[in-house]
């Protein structure tokens, strides 16, 4: 008897737009003790699951049509709002994505620790307050008993994600939801957050029901795997099954289209390559799996060259010498102290013509303070940026504009909403007097959207009629528009389901092979970094700590941090898979 | 996703067609609409039609409606369906005009102020902060004083040199003091809301990427910045016109708006309260056609910030 059985869930949200299917008859179980992974990219309906078993979704517009969640013999879907409550938070609680937002800044962290017990249980506030220190101690926060009075705003990320913990599980519950607690965790915390529930799940028998966009958290932590694409469960079974053998072509897809520290070619395949998808007019998806799929993937693995990491012999296109960004706050007008963060701390780097030097760094460490100095959108307080053999001035920085581009990480607030693709194309050529008369520009502008895989047929287009995957390759056609030699990448996948991530990388790459150009690949992903870098800078706290061409580093560490930083990616070969499966 | 090779031109809808789709569905705002279109229409086509506003008949005062006065007629046995589409006519040219010459100062005042920061930034807030705390009618009290000495200028030179009737020419300047002294001083809120919005949108990544493109600043600010505030500006604009209509009304009441013989809402509302008891419908009918305009101004106000609003619209 499982402890929480899903059968035949469907979820809908009706607008005026049409219906979405959100979760679309989706069934699966968990048993006591269980850690079970939910897979899927963003819209697949995996966080909808989580939340209609809770009912925690706003209706109108969600609406549940049908199937049943069971836990302890009852419907979770027919109690009535009363009797939830009592399940909520007691029997059943949840953790979720942004420990920033979901603790209340304005209660001393104890205080929202101690809520759930006194709500739900007949106890004292000594006792109360007893129990929830001796559970932020087990969660790991260290001197619970002094730091237990601090606000959210005295906790780091992973502190307040470890108090959110401590606060769901205070109550002794069964079932733990947790909707991709660690996603917006650097990976040395996440993979401490990752042991810690993997030992409450050893001490308190508790099963725990983990979402995540994320194939290697996965591999990391769970039992079993529930792989969910537009609003089905397409594949389900123990993680060694499914990263071994799977069997659906999503999920091969999937799994193929993510870097790893192995991958050796230079094209991802992607999940298009696997799955054709047919969309018939009331809706509902037929998926197939190309015939050609094994073949096209073997192809691509051996006409890939490894990269070429002899590259010290090449004159460097970038050069930076001991730049410094410093940024203070304070020395108001009444005197207060003035503060320096020194965001950037004295980094040198140069990269080569045509190549790409990733750079590596948990958030916070300045590395996109770093990229924004180079390209003077940011003052530098000191040192110097060499940009084909001459110093780069705040003077004259419009004429390197169109040698030196940037693309962002948030495609959706990299593009003028206002402004029609056309428009936005074509700006940077007639401010750069690129092209003469507005024929000439519109063809130019057209084959921009050729080269970034999007068609003429886009011209008329608003930004919010793309998808994410489009934005950022519009974001890449603008900055191509003034034909730059060397381009910023600023986390430019990091906000990418992994799919869309392979296609942008396959385009990144292609361009580079096209056009020469050579990128500084900012990223707090290492595997990503690593399959898109000659070279790879390391950098922490305002300071690059170690530089390697990718190859050696990642083989060889030299410093303990970079080790630390390596030891932190959840590990998803079926090496480590198989090495877990005995262990257990 | 790369799409199939379809070339011909899909025309896109752009986020202000968006927010058109959303308004025609909203029918109260649709409504209001409909209600100002015939209020303008009777109070400047219409009005060239009737009687003279200001013709005094004393013999036939306090008159009930007839088919020869739809409203009856005043205190002085003037056609009140007349003064009441003619003072329209001031009242509708308050709003809109002091609306358009504050919006105009405001999104520029604020956009600039936003988009430079730093020690502008702070000075021209203070000065913003200084007008705001002085009342807001004493200041347009002596703003218009100091305006009309130079509009009798303008009205006798206009009347010297195109030889315009006296009349006629000093009944369309003497309110055009009163316009812009509201014009030039409710610009100091929009400025606020407009920065505050600027603050926002400059963080955007968007104009960091202009920046990087090697655009300047003016480019930046009016074609990319500008454009992405104008949605609350538009929702606050509407809002305010009722106001202005409302501190005309309160001038013309104090006796320093409209001189009399011409009339505006504010004016006709005045004048009524002197026969609260005798003749009610004095004060009721001019202040009907203001309550419905203003009604109607903050449906469509509502409406606006409803259709406006890019959350809806953003996937």
């Amino acid at each position: 008897m499982s402890l929480l059985e899903v059968k035949n869930l469907r979820t809908y949200f009706h607008t005026r737009a049409g219906t979405t299917r959100a979760v679309d008859d989706v069934s699966f179980s968990i048993n006591k003790g269980e850690i079970v992974g939910v897979v899927g990219e963003s819209g697949s309906g995996k966080s909808v699951t989580c939340h209609t078993m809770l009912g925690l979704l706003p209706s109108p517009p969600a609406k549940v049509e049908g199937g049943s969640v069971t836990f302890h013999n009852q419907n979770l879907l027919h109690l009535s709002p009363t009797i939830l409550r009592t399940v909520r938070g007691k029997r059943i609680s949840m953790i979720f994505q942004d420990p920033m937002s979901c603790l209340n800044p304005y209660l001393p962290i104890l205080e929202q620790v101690v809520e759930p017990i006194l709500i739900h249980e007949n106890v004292s506030r000594e006792e109360a307050e007893l129990r929830a220190i001796e559970m932020m101690t087990k969660v790991g926060i260290r001197d619970a008993e002094t730091r237990a009075h601090s606000y959210p705003h005295q906790f780091s990320g992973g502190m307040r994600q470890r108090a959110m913990i401590a606060m769901a599980l205070v109550t002794n519950p069964d079932l733990l939801l947790a909707d991709e607690p660690t996603t917006a965790l650097d990976v040395t915390v996440q993979a401490r957050i990752l042991q810690i529930l993997r030992d409450l799940r050893d001490d308190l028998g508790i099963a725990v029901l983990f979402v995540t966009h994320d194939l290697g958290v996965v591999a990391d932590i769970a039992d079993r795997v529930v792989v969910m694409y537009r609003g089905k469960v397409v594949e389900q079974g123990s993680v060694l099954s499914i990263f071994e053998n799977p069997s659906h072509p999503y999920v091969k897809g999937l799994l193929a289209c993510r870097p790893t520290f192995e991958t050796k070619y230079r094209t991802l395949p992607t999940v298009e390559d696997f799955l054709e998808t047919e969309e018939s007019p009331d809706g509902s998806v037929t998926l197939r799996e190309r015939l050609d799929a094994t073949t096209r993937l073997s192809e691509m693995k051996s006409e890939s060259s490894p990269r070429d990491s002899k590259t010290d012999s090449l004159n460097p296109l970038l050069e930076v010498k001991d730049l410094r960004v410093h940024f203070t706050s304070g020395g108001g007008f009444l005197g207060k102290p003035r503060q320096t963060v020194k965001a950037v701390d004295g980094v040198d780097l140069s990269i080569p013509k045509g190549k790409t030097l990733g750079l590596v760094g948990e958030s916070g460490c300045g590395k996109t303070t770093l990229g924004r100095a180079i390209l003077g959108l940011v003052h530098s307080c000191s040192g110097s940026v060499r940009y084909d053999g001459e110093i780069l001035e705040a003077s004259d920085m419009l004429s390197y504009r169109k040698r030196m581009q940037i693309i962002f990480q948030d495609p959706y607030a990299s593009l003028n909403p206002r402004l029609t693709i056309e428009q936005a194309l074509t700006e940077p050529l007639t401010v750069h007097h690129i092209g003469s008369g507005s024929s000439e520009r519109r063809d130019r502008v057209v084959s921009l959207l050729e080269e970034v895989g999007l068609s003429s047929a886009h011209l008329l287009r608003y930004p919010h009629e793309f998808s994410g995957g489009q934005r950022q390759r519009l974001c890449v056609a603008r900055a191509l528009a003034v034909e730059p030699e060397f381009i910023v990448c600023d986390e430019c996948v990091s906000a990418m389901d992994v799919s869309v991530q392979a296609q942008v990388l396959n385009l990144l790459n292609e361009l580079q092979e096209s056009r020469n150009l050579t990128y500084l690949f900012i990223s707090h992903d290492l595997s990503v970094v690593k399959f898109v870098s000659d070279r790879v800078a390391v950098m922490q706290a305002g300071r690059i700590v170690e530089t390697n061409c990718a190859e050696e580093l990642y083989q060889s560490p030299k410093e303990p941090y970079t080790q630390e930083l390596l030891d932190a990616v959840p590990k998803a070969d079926l090496e480590a898979l198989r090495e877990r499966q005995r262990s257990n | 996703m790369p799409e199939g090779p379809v070339n011909t031109l899909v025309q896109g809808s752009s986020l202000w067609k968006d927010a058109r789709n959303r308004m025609v569905q909203n029918q109260f705002a649709i409504a209001s609409l409909c209600v100002l279109g015939i209020i303008i229409l009777l109070c400047f086509v219409v009005a060239w039609f009737c009687q003279d506003p200001n013709k005094v008949n004393l013999v036939n005062k306090f008159a009930p409606s007839s088919p020869e006065h739809w409203f009856g007629t005043d205190a002085l046995g003037r056609d009140l369906f007349a003064r009441i589409l003619y003072g329209g006519q001031v009242s509708i040219l308050v709003g809109l005009i002091a609306t358009a010459v504050s919006v105009a100062i405001g999104i520029v005042y604020g956009a600039i102020s936003g988009f430079i920061g730093g020690k502008t930034d702070a000075l021209m807030m203070r000065i913003v902060d200084t007008l705001l705390a002085i009342p807001f009618l004493v200041l347009v009290i002596v703003l218009q004083a100091t305006l009309s000495n130079f509009s009798g200028d303008v009205t006798q030179w206009i009347v010297e040199s195109w030889s315009w009737d006296k009349e006629f020419t000093s009944r369309l300047t003497n309110v055009v003091p009163l316009f812009f002294a509201l014009g030039l001083l409710g610009w100091l809120t929009l400025s606020r809301i407009v920065r505050a919005q600027v603050l926002g949108i400059k963080e955007r990544e968007f104009v960091e990427a202009a920046v990087a493109l090697g655009y300047s600043k003016s480019r930046i600010l009016f074609r990319h910045v500008v454009p992405n505030v104008l949605g609350p500006t538009i929702v606050y604009s509407t809002l305010t016109v009722p106001g202005f209509i409302m501190y005309e009304a309160i001038l013309s009441f104090l006796g320093l708006g409209v001189e009399s013989p011409n009339s505006s809402w504010g004016v006709l509302i005045k004048e009524g309260a002197n026969f609260l008891e005798t003749e009610i419908q004095l004060l009721l009918l001019p202040g009907l056609f203001f309550s419905l305009t203003l009604f109607s101004l903050n449906f469509l106000g509502d409406g606006l910030r409803d259709a406006l609003d890019v959350k809806a619209s953003k996937d």
